[in-house]
């Protein structure tokens, strides 16, 4: 989806958000402004309702200065799908709070909203949700990437993620003979 | 998204995914087998993939999955004491079409060189125990290739010990320790008793509960070798109630013993006629498939390139339903 077709469709409903305000406005690290339903934008992101319940949202677009504008389309796209899907009572309950929820396994929807992202735009919208406690965005995005590491090698694995091999020579051989099988594909 | 995450134009910067998502939000919907793997990646990932809370979480996803089965053969022999077997070889089963049973583990040669006749497995948490006619007790879990035997129990009235296997959800520990539990009303004779979370259910003289299914105890009662009744137990504030959910005309004669697994469907269970002729038995109108005979129609594969059937071979094949996990059986 095009960042301004986004941008366009958000300057249109935001003449009549300023009719009835149902939506909110936010606005992207990069400027770019975006119009979510304040229903489930409050439904789907603990920071959000917050700040809607503690009156900090700004007509003129509420600052999220962590989120790219390209995140910040995929937040807004992902809670228009989720309002317009029929979210199950035991969705909209498991997005409580960190950790404790049940998983629920992606819904077909969801499966297709985030295979159709890039690598770094599924990485982008993880810290994106992340960062607006939107707790069932963060499972499906995250759900996406664990799938996408099954059968990686541990080199593939720290180049992805940048991490550093702090094990010795010795130390790694030892756990690659320990756990040869580990190592085997199927 | 096919190409290799590892073709990522950008590395990503460290600080992008925060350690608590990557590690408890990412990672604990793996596969045992790639989190084996990536204890290998650094010393932080190991700790965290060893640690009880991870080790808890991952658990948790998986028992809210539908439940595998594996296929424990064993070979049938009238018996009790002398050698069945070296090895004890668990196979993965997968739904038909597929016809092919994979080895997902093949236990080391136990301390006393051999394995007694065995009776049938039963899981609990990704762990599986091997109850034999001598009193030796194994577990093992297949994922992570562990297996032990247990020291011993104490023995029943007849010399003989029975063991229970199960979760304590009062105490919340994985760990695996011998509690002493009051002893049953009955004598408890020939068979295993079933665990569900808090309780074990042992079964006197001839009724047997056979598979938790979906959490609910099921009973297969089969007064004669063609009829076979289902019954399941609900369990209401501890006290239970039994009914009879379906009766099933058998279409070949059991000679001992019907054994019921539970299945990925909560509606249907496996009904193995002697541990060898495997149905589907619909729980809502009682229907059955066949779904193979397992000593013909199934291929089991030990990863060696062949492909072998057991035929005439005296086995018995032991199904029990089963889910991944990454406990361990190590003394605490």
């Amino acid at each position: 989806m095009e960042v301004d077709k986004g941008k366009g469709e958000a300057e249109e409903t935001r003449k009549v958000a300023e009719a009835d305000r149902d939506t909110v406005t936010l606005k992207s690290s990069d400027g770019k402004l975006f119009e979510v339903s304040k229903e489930a934008a409050a439904r789907l992101s603990t920071v959000l309702a917050g700040m809607i319940a503690g009156g900090s949202i700004d007509d003129n677009g509420t600052d999220l200065k962590q989120i790219g504008s390209e995140a910040l389309e995929n937040v807004v796209d992902y809670c228009n799908k989720h309002a317009n899907s029929i979210p199950s009572a035991a969705l909209i309950s498991s997005s409580i709070s960190f950790n404790t929820a049940p998983f629920k396994e992606p819904e077909e929807w969801e499966r297709k909203f985030v295979d159709r992202l890039s690598h770094d735009a599924l990485f982008d919208l993880v810290e994106a949700a992340n960062f607006l406690g939107m707790e069932r965005l963060l499972d499906v995005t995250c759900h996406k990437i664990s799938e996408m590491m099954k059968g990686k090698s541990p080199d593939q694995i720290r180049e992805v993620f940048n991490i550093k091999n702090d094990y010795t020579k010795e130390e790694l051989e030892e756990i690659r003979q320990e756990l040869a099988w580990a190592f085997y594909d199927d | 998204m096919d190409q290799s995450i590892s073709k990522r134009l950008r590395p990503v910067a460290p600080e992008v995914i925060p350690d608590e998502v990557l590690l408890f939000k990412i990672l604990v919907h793996l596969p045992v087998k790639s989190l084996v793997r990536f204890k290998s990646v650094c010393k932080a990932w190991r700790a965290t993939i060893a640690s009880a809370h991870f080790v808890r979480l991952h658990l948790e996803l998986a028992r809210a999955c539908p439940p595998s089965a594996v296929l424990v053969p064993r070979k049938w022999q009238p018996e009790p004491t002398k050698v069945a077997s070296r090895f004890v070889y668990i196979y993965s089963f997968q739904q038909p079409p597929v016809q092919v049973a994979k080895l997902i583990m093949k236990t080391k040669p136990c301390p006393t060189g051999c394995i007694p006749r065995f009776t049938i497995p039963l899981h609990c948490d990704g762990l599986i125990l091997i109850p034999s006619v001598t009193g030796h007790i194994f577990v093992c879990n297949p994922a992570t290739k562990e297996f032990v035997e247990l020291p011993p129990g104490t023995p029943n009235a007849l010399l003989d010990q029975r063991v229970a296997f199960g979760f304590d959800p009062s105490s919340g520990t994985e760990m695996l320790e011998w509690k002493a539990t009051i002893d049953p009303p009955y004598p408890i004779k020939g068979r295993t008793p079933i665990c569900l979370p808090g309780f074990f259910y042992w079964s006197a003289v001839q009724s047997v509960a056979d598979a938790d299914q979906g959490g609910k105890l099921c009973y297969v009662h089969s007064p004669s070798p063609l009829e076979v009744s289902i019954w399941l137990a609900q369990d209401v504030q501890n006290i239970i109630t039994w009914s009879l959910r379906c009766r099933v005309n058998l279409p070949i004669p059991r000679s001992v013993r019907v054994f019921a697994c539970a299945s990925a469907d909560k509606d249907m269970v496996f009904l193995a006629v002697d541990a060898r002729n495997l149905f589907k038995c619909n729980l809502r109108d009682g229907s059955l498939e066949t779904v193979v005979d397992m000593r013909y129609g199934l291929k089991y594969n030990r990863g060696e390139g062949v492909n072998f059937i057991h035929g005439e071979l005296p086995f018995l094949h032991y199904m029990v339903p089963y889910v991944e996990s990454l406990l361990r059986i190590g003394p605490c």
